[in-house]
């Protein structure tokens, strides 16, 4: 009980680390969901337009690539931004840069899938009107794009609050360092580990309610449609 | 005999048809320079089957249709109707068998040239304006703004549509879309409408609006391709009759 009135004082008594690392998160989530969502987006639209012989096979493999856990897809990364990797000249390894594109990969089928997904429920015949009207790919991809803006939307929000509850990418490609790459699961899974609970407690709380603050914009998003 | 001397005499394409302007639509058919005139044919069919993912949709069918004649696909619902105008529309594939369109295999890219145009049951209009929606078709043939919605208040005029172009375009009832689709379609100058189900879910005044539209169509020489439960449609409209059953094309007349 104690703790958990600790965590209270330090979020709404302004707690700089506390704060600090909560922005931090923000910032390393606001890149790269930006980051996954500019291919990403196009990619689901593209596989939602086209018309290819092992369409089916793509969209499962899109599939098979949301559920590899965070971890593994941390170690890919990290193998391509260490110091003996094909970016390990970029400097990536253990500084913010490596959190962003590691969560930004993470990320990316996420809004391919919940792009492609979401436009599978669009009305079909907008698709065709524009094929009869002699729309051709760029200009189809164009108004398929404006037409479900609130499907991108909600892979937009799904991708941010994806990255900002992920922790396995953070702590391999960012390192967990003080000041510098540390984010709210980092600091939690440390604290907790630590037996020091009070912090842990207050960043749950505040993912709890990013997470609610995601999930009610994504719901609104929809109810406007 | 190469297939290049094998295909028809060539037809404007749409943006040259559309780059003439609305005037070409009006008066007299303009078949005259369109793939040897009235009576030639048009598309045809021979063999053609479809299935989506592996349920058959339409076996071996082997149809002729003319240019400037109007041919009525009717049968009951899943006979195979709407598949055949959209395999017409190149807007599904692959099929088997043979499509050709003007002499041309519609599996070949660009074969429609915009010459055909097709209309759905409930047609889907876009947002913005009805004047917007007419226009779209031009500005994707980048015609400019200030043309394209000056070709499409022209046209919409034509069709007794001039009062509606201020509209939002889905907010219209389902006569209203059906005609301001029918425009949209006709304002790159395509010749040929495939029509699913023209006047389905229509009231009666609405009904005999888009049945005026289309007559007036057909007096101009345009070939309408019509899938219809409607007789009165089908005894107002067509020249031919095609009866579809479970995908087999059962009756010509």
């Amino acid at each position: 009980m104690g703790a958990l009135a600790e965590a209270w004082t330090l979020l709404l008594g302004g707690d700089r680390e506390t704060w600090w690392t909560i922005l931090n998160t923000l910032r390393f989530s606001l890149w790269s969901t930006a980051l996954s969502f500019l291919p990403g987006a196009p990619l689901g639209a593209a596989l939602y337009l086209g018309r290819f012989r092992g369409k089916r096979a793509a969209v499962s493999l899109l599939n098979a690539t949301m559920a590899v856990p965070t971890v593994v897809v941390g170690l890919f990364v990290y193998s391509m931004i260490s110091r003996s990797g094909p970016l390990g000249g970029l400097g990536l390894l253990y500084a913010p840069g490596g959190v962003v594109a590691g969560q930004a990969v993470l990320a990316l089928p996420l809004v391919a899938a919940m792009t492609f997904t979401g436009l599978q429920k669009l009305d079909p015949r907008y698709h065709e009107t524009l094929l009869a009207l002699g729309a051709g790919p760029a200009r189809r991809l164009a108004a398929i794009l404006r037409e479900g803006r609130f499907v991108l939307l909600q892979a937009l929000l799904g991708a941010f609050g994806r990255v900002t509850g992920e922790v396995g990418v953070s702590m391999m490609l960012g390192g967990n360092i003080r000041w510098y790459t540390r984010t709210m699961t980092t600091t939690i899974a440390l604290d907790a580990g630590k037996g020091e609970f009070e912090r842990a407690l207050s960043l749950g709380v505040a993912l709890l309610a990013i997470a609610l603050i995601v999930n009610f914009l994504s719901h609104m998003a929809v109810f406007d449609e | 005999m190469n297939r290049r001397d094998a295909r028809p005499t060539r037809a404007p394409t749409g943006a040259a048809v559309a780059a003439a302007g609305p005037a070409t639509i009006r008066g007299e058919s303009a078949w005259a320079s369109v793939a040897g005139g009235p009576g030639s044919p048009l598309y045809e069919a021979r063999g053609l089957s479809f299935s989506y993912e592996r349920k058959p949709a339409l076996r071996s069918v082997s149809a002729s249709l003319q240019a400037g004649r109007s041919a009525a696909l009717t049968g009951p619902n899943g006979s195979g109707k709407t598949t055949f105008l959209k395999l017409l529309a190149g807007l599904i594939g692959p099929y088997r068998g043979s499509l050709r369109f003007m002499g041309r295999e519609l599996s070949e890219a660009r074969a429609l040239r915009g010459e055909a145009m097709y209309l759905h049951q409930h047609p889907v209009m876009f947002r913005g304006s009805v004047r917007d929606n007419i226009a779209y078709p031009l500005r994707l043939r980048r015609v400019g703004r200030d043309e394209a919605a000056a070709r499409a208040e022209a046209l919409a005029a034509e069709f007794g549509l001039a009062g509606l172009l201020d509209r939002q375009a889905n907010r219209l009832s389902g006569g209203e879309t059906q005609r301001v689709a029918l425009v949209r379609a006709l304002v790159t100058g395509a010749r040929t409408l495939l029509l699913d189900e023209p006047t389905s879910s229509m009231d009666a005044r609405s009904v005999a609006l888009v049945t005026e539209a289309l007559a007036a169509l057909k007096a101009r020489g345009l070939t309408l391709i019509f899938s219809a439960h409607d007789e009165e449609l089908v005894r107002a409209l067509a020249d031919r009759e095609l009866r579809f059953s479970a995908g087999i094309l059962e009756e010509e007349r």
